[in-house]
């Protein structure tokens, strides 16, 4: 899709009113598909990362720039477009992990039923990393990632979602704290409980700078 | 500061997003305690370590379309929006005003009619004068249709007799015709016999006569 260039040096807030001045009429829906295209990887980025899963995260994505259509005439000041878009997204991921432990616990039930509860501890061991197994490889950029996406399931939700705002989207402390509805002193002290967890995950992954091999 | 307290300033510290004062107050501690020191160091490199992950091409291209409105929604649209002109508004407003009107009318049962050059404007809450005129034509309508359904019983029942009459008649004949050919083959039947009966009598005269002229029968005595 071709886009118009001056749409390119726009800011989210002049998409935005561009939009919401004629929904429905080309300039109106170009402009919203700018604010898409500008914001669909960075939002399928951050929902992978939280959620860990690509499909859910396509999915998701999609859900997002729905909710983001039908709600943006709701949105007062223009220039919280950027928290007010991950709060969404947190929302929804919150949702969907919430309707999977339900969906878990009734599994878990059967599971106890059938005995089959006492096997997924000994499962569990295969889920470790190839570089937790042989400490003394040297772990490649595609194998980190796999590392990394591991070790951020490891560390509770609220700390994940602050690590993931704060490290990969440099979103500031007080806009992490704005769409995650607490105070930023709150945020800042998951920040660093989260960043401790992971430290120590992924020392005890044998995972440190020395492990790095960068295929550039 | 303590240990603790220090934990909080080092993020804004180690995110640049540290006030001067407090920057100051870090960049001290961090020089004067070294756990703090030890600690700060490892979480920036795991900071570093995380920015290994980098961002992944989702592979999706989502292109919104404007929704189909419906001719009253377009209508609406362009007449009732906050900066469509004067004339629009006005327009939308008499629109809704109308409909209102018919509305009520409705509710209250208003007729409105033209006789001799004269308007009849009427409202009751009951249509009583409507009631009756409808009564007196369901009335009319079943009367029409009693008189119908009595015409079709009729004929029904006509055309029942008259196909039971042909019924009958052709059945009689039929029997009529069977007796005919049950009386012929009998006659038939009789006039063979009589025929065979014939032949025998005459064959039986004539071994009678033969018999007779070659026995000779003695005189009478």
């Amino acid at each position: 899709m071709q886009r118009v260039d001056t749409e390119l040096i726009m800011t989210d807030g002049d998409l935005i009113n561009k939009f919401l001045d004629g929904p429905d009429s080309p300039a109106g829906v170009n402009a919203f598909n700018t604010l898409v295209w500008r914001w669909e990887k960075p939002m399928y980025n951050f929902i992978l990362r939280y959620l860990g899963k690509r499909d859910e995260a396509r999915d998701l994505t999609q859900q997002v720039f729905i909710k983001v259509y039908r709600n943006l005439a709701r949105l007062k000041d223009r220039e919280r477009f950027s928290s007010w878009i991950y709060q969404i997204a947190a929302n929804l991921c919150r949702d969907l992990i919430k309707q999977k432990r339900r969906r878990q616990s009734y599994s878990l039930e059967t599971l106890r039923e059938s005995g089959a509860l006492e096997e997924t501890a000994h499962a569990e061991l295969t889920l470790l990393p190839e570089a937790a197994l042989h400490p003394d490889k040297v772990v490649s950029r595609n194998e980190l990632k796999d590392i990394l996406e591991k070790a951020l399931q490891e560390i509770p939700e609220e700390q994940r979602i602050v690590v993931i705002m704060k490290e990969y989207h440099g979103l500031k402390f007080t806009e992490i704290a704005e769409a995650l509805g607490v105070s930023v002193n709150t945020i800042k002290s998951r920040m660093y409980y989260g960043l401790s967890a992971l430290k120590k995950i992924l020392a005890q992954w044998q995972i440190d700078e020395e492990a790095m091999l960068y295929d550039m | 500061m303590t240990c603790d307290e220090i934990k909080i300033l080092m993020m804004d510290f180690l995110y640049n997003e540290s006030e001067p004062e407090s920057e100051k107050l870090v960049r001290a501690h961090l020089q004067n305690c070294s756990p703090c020191r030890t600690e700060y160091e490892a979480l920036s490199r795991t900071s570093l370590t995380l920015k290994a992950w980098e961002n992944e091409d989702p592979r999706l291209h989502h292109v919104f379309v404007p929704e189909r409105q419906s001719w009253f929604g377009a209508l609406k649209e362009k007449l009732a929006a906050p900066n469509a002109p004067v004339w629009g508004k006005l327009a939308w407003m008499s629109a809704g005003m109308v409909m209102g009107l018919l509305f009520i009318s409705a509710l209250l049962n208003t007729e409105i009619s033209f006789t001799n050059g004269n308007f009849t404007y009427r409202t009751s809450l009951l249509p009583r004068q409507a009631a009756t005129a409808d009564s007196q034509l369901v009335a009319q309508v079943r009367q029409e249709l009693e008189v119908k359904y009595q015409q079709m019983l009729l004929a029904s029942q006509q055309q029942q007799r008259d196909e039971l009459n042909r019924t009958l008649v052709n059945f009689a004949t039929e029997v009529d015709r069977q007796r005919q050919i049950d009386l012929m083959l009998v006659g038939r039947g009789l006039d063979e016999f009589q025929q065979h009966t014939n032949s025998r009598f005459q064959r039986n005269d004539e071994m009678l006569k033969q018999f007779l002229q070659t026995v000779k029968l003695p005189p009478p005595r």
